[in-house]
């Protein structure tokens, strides 16, 4: 019997749209103080 | 520079921390200066606002830190202020999303250095949301357990908050920011609860929040506990 395999190659969900990183600035890119500040202390947790 | 150890002696300038394990002790760490005969505690984010102890020069993070919580200089420690900002009033509380609020708002308030590691577990809860942009359907769970639910309006102000450091950088960095508020919404409502255990995690509740002010000795030591990522300027 012959036997048919399916080649699995990855793809994305969206293909037609680049990943995010490429789109978008990274928050991991900004500097420590800002990070601290992305945490918004000013609003409840 | 290797990143210091919590038996090594406290280092008389500003270090990056690395992979120093301890969450308390990583958080004494950037409070404290030796010069040879006392230490310098940072209270504040300015160094005008300080705290010096003698007798403790020499001393190891961890020799310093566990002398410290006998000491009369331990209730400086309990009472660090949880926000911090030089050029506006750091007891600032935000409630709700301004009304036609621009994606790009004034600075906010930022937390204390002492917690670096907060604000970079926050921002690594972030960063990895953001491959919900690529993937709708990544894992990426919330908390179930641990903490108080988290209302649909808080998630959207947390959201909207975590947002606008990077709105304010994106133009420098050369790139939009990302669209936060764009998430699939069980992203962000697992975002939000993240941000609620991160600060639990931290020793920091409502009361904290309202109080404006956090504990040292309420950050839980979990001596072997490094960072999940390490930014190599933190």
């Amino acid at each position: 019997m012959e036997t048919i395999t399916t080649p699995s190659t990855p793809t994305r969900t969206r293909p037609d749209v680049m990943p995010w990183r490429e789109q978008y600035t990274d928050p991991e890119r900004i500097c420590p103080q800002q990070r601290r500040e992305s945490a918004s202390p000013d609003v409840g947790p | 520079m290797p990143s210091p150890k919590p038996d090594d002696t406290i280092a008389g300038a500003s270090t990056s921390l690395g992979s120093m394990p301890g969450r308390r002790l990583r958080a004494f760490a950037r409070l404290v200066r030796r010069n040879d005969t006392e230490l310098t505690l940072f209270t504040q984010e300015t160094p005008a606002d300080h705290c010096n102890v003698r007798g403790l020069g020499g001393q190891t993070y961890r020799q310093s830190l566990a002398a410290l919580e006998h000491m009369p200089a331990s209730d400086f420690l309990a009472n660090l202020p949880l926000r911090t900002r030089d050029c506006f009033a750091a007891n600032k509380m935000m409630h709700a999303i301004p009304e036609n609020a621009s994606p790009i708002q004034p600075a906010n308030p930022s937390l204390h250095p002492a917690l670096q590691d907060l604000g970079d577990a926050i921002v690594t809860d972030a960063t990895e949301a953001c491959a919900a942009f690529d993937d709708p359907h990544i894992w990426y769970p919330g908390v179930d357990e641990g903490i108080e639910p988290v209302s649909d309006e808080h998630v959207k102000l947390v959201v909207w908050a975590i947002g606008r450091e990077v709105y304010r950088e994106a133009g420098r960095l050369g790139k939009p920011a990302p669209p936060l508020t764009e998430l699939p919404w069980h992203i962000q409502r697992a975002l939000a609860e993240r941000r609620r255990l991160r600060f639990s995690e931290w020793g920091i509740g409502h009361g904290e929040y309202q109080r404006g002010t956090f504990s040292l000795w309420n950050i839980p030591e979990d001596a072997d506990w490094v960072p999940s990522r390490l930014y190599g300027d933190s």
